[in-house]
């Protein structure tokens, strides 16, 4: 008998249908590469690192809160709960929309924008186009990469919770929730990493990585680990025991 | 195949919708869900299909938790509910990412079934009017040939023309190893076509009877005179005359008429389980 919570050929086919019929996909696309190249046409900048990651990190918390698509209105949930794949596929499939399918877009989008401002620009002032590296502008500090990343790892899962709990108006509620809760985790991570009073900032601990409190700093990759698992298992749980009525009493 | 055993189920506390409810699906017949607006038709549904958790009691798909919701459960059930959405993508589309997820679906049954209520094709299925929605789905679902499909109010939105072609695709859809349950208020969209009628009346399954046995037991008479209506349990004047239903104890073969019934039963909802004892 077929395993009942994994099986590639049944997740294969479900992420294709998720993608085949998710709507707005080609939508995001578009939009995303047209205000890059709208914005490198008018002003003539480059997406720098801090831009690109913040649009990227603002981009992935508004699609994870906009997975709640799934669940509202009744005929959707009815049609998500009710497709022939595990509880655990369809969450899988959510995660790698979002950890894997939006930076890989995202990342295209950029590198469409990029030569379409410059054709563009070319056109409007009948030169030839001037054609530069991909991603050029985009210098990439390795020392926050990881930073980077760990922030959106638990925020992306934080909305992606969201989206399963708060199933109307998700991105609202979901940034109350997380300004509460980012500050308490914040207020944590300054404990952690060897801040000797409330108040020091946990970036500027970050910076002195090698220095300062390397174990602060693993305790604190570990604590956004395992905080990110603990939101994908809030969801995960969501999902398996929602009803199609949430009503009852 | 599925068994639903005292189960009970409230939206409100103490206050059940449904409760002590006991029935069986077997394959190979046609359910009329029948039952007045309100009275848990489509919850029920839900609650076969593991969309929502009985308080009380349970729910099982071949002896597992309907509520489970495995995908070895999921690919022998389909449920058409009442309010569904097409994406907007082509018919072609459409079945190329479902139909893999049912083992025996069958696209020449679609596309005939597609031809009976005369659809025509568009690029995209959101260009399809609400009732032409509707015949899609109901094909597609059919398609499907899962042992167990459930409908609820099928032939809400279909014009005149489509409820009679709806009667033909569930007759050629219908097997032995299948089971179709029709939940609906608009019995006559159901007549000639059901072999058991499941009746949900105060919160609970007040009749769950084979469409023979309810003939054995009742009679349906259709009739100009008023003196023919005597021993009647409920009888009502309509244009063409008036209608009755009484205890069958002449052994009188008459037609079952859903309508008749169903309001015959739930006029004298003690007097009629009393019959079928």
């Amino acid at each position: 008998m077929e395993n009942q919570v994994f099986s590639i050929s049944r997740f294969g086919a479900y992420l294709n249908k998720y993608f085949s019929e998710y709507r707005g996909l080609r939508l995001q696309f578009a939009i995303l590469s047209g205000v890059f190249a709208a914005l490198q046409f008018i002003f003539g900048t480059k997406p720098d690192f801090f831009n690109a990651s913040a649009a990227l990190f603002l981009f992935a918390i508004i699609s994870a809160s906009s997975l709640n698509y799934f669940f509202t209105p009744r005929a959707q949930k009815i049609k998500f709960l009710l497709t022939p794949a595990s509880q655990f596929e369809k969450f899988l499939a959510m995660v790698v929309h979002l950890y894997i399918y939006i930076p890989i877009m995202f990342a295209v989008a950029l590198f469409v924008a990029q030569y379409c401002a410059t054709l563009v620009t070319a056109l409007f002032t009948l030169s030839m186009p001037q054609f530069e590296a991909p991603f050029a502008g985009i210098d990439v500090d390795g020392s926050v990469v990881l930073l980077y990343i760990l922030s959106y790892l638990p925020a992306v899962a934080f909305y992606l919770m969201g989206a399963t709990i708060f199933t109307k108006n998700s991105f609202l509620k979901t940034t109350g929730l997380y300004i509460v809760v980012s500050f308490a985790f914040m207020l944590l991570m300054t404990i952690a990493v060897g801040a000797h009073a409330i108040g020091v900032n946990a970036f500027s601990e970050w910076e002195n990585f090698d220095t300062v409190n390397r174990t602060g700093a693993n305790f604190m990759i570990v604590m956004t680990v395992v905080v990110t698992l603990l939101f994908f298992g809030v969801s995960y749980m969501r999902i398996s025991e929602m009803e199609v009525n949430e009503t009852k009493k | 195949m599925l068994k639903v055993e005292n189960m009970a189920f409230s939206y409100r506390r103490n206050e059940y919708l449904l409760n002590k409810l006991n029935v069986e699906i077997t394959p190979g017949g046609v359910y009329g869900l029948l039952g007045k607006n309100g009275s848990g038709k489509s919850t029920l549904l839900y609650l076969l299909t593991g969309l929502m958790k009985p308080q009380i009691g349970t729910v099982t798909y071949n002896e597992v938790a309907a509520f489970k919701r495995t995908p070895e459960m999921l690919r022998n059930i389909y449920l058409l509910p009442e309010e569904f959405d097409l994406p907007e993508v082509s018919a072609e589309v459409y079945v190329k990412y479902n139909a893999s997820f049912y083992p025996h679906f069958s696209r020449e049954e679609f596309n005939n079934y597609l031809q009976i209520f005369e659809l025509p094709p568009v690029k995209k299925l959101s260009q399809y009017s609400m009732g032409q929605k509707k015949k899609f789905i109901v094909s597609f679902a059919l398609a499907t040939n899962t042992p167990l499909l459930l409908m609820d109010e099928p032939t809400n939105g279909m014009d005149i023309p489509s409820k009679s072609q709806f009667r033909k695709v569930i007759a050629m859809g219908m097997n032995d190893n299948r089971s179709i349950i029709i939940s609906t208020h608009q019995v006559r969209d159901l007549e000639s076509m059901i072999d058991r009628v499941l009746l949900l009346h105060d919160n609970t399954m007040i009749l769950n009877e084979d469409v023979m046995r309810i003939a054995e037991k009742l009679e349906f008479i259709r009739t100009t005179s008023k003196e023919d209506l005597q021993g009647c349990i409920y009888s009502t004047f309509t244009p063409e005359g008036f209608v009755g239903v009484r205890p069958n104890v002449d052994g009188v073969d008459t037609q079952v008429d859903l309508e008749s019934l169903f309001n015959a039963v739930i006029a004298n909802p003690l007097l009629v389980q009393q019959l079928f004892v």
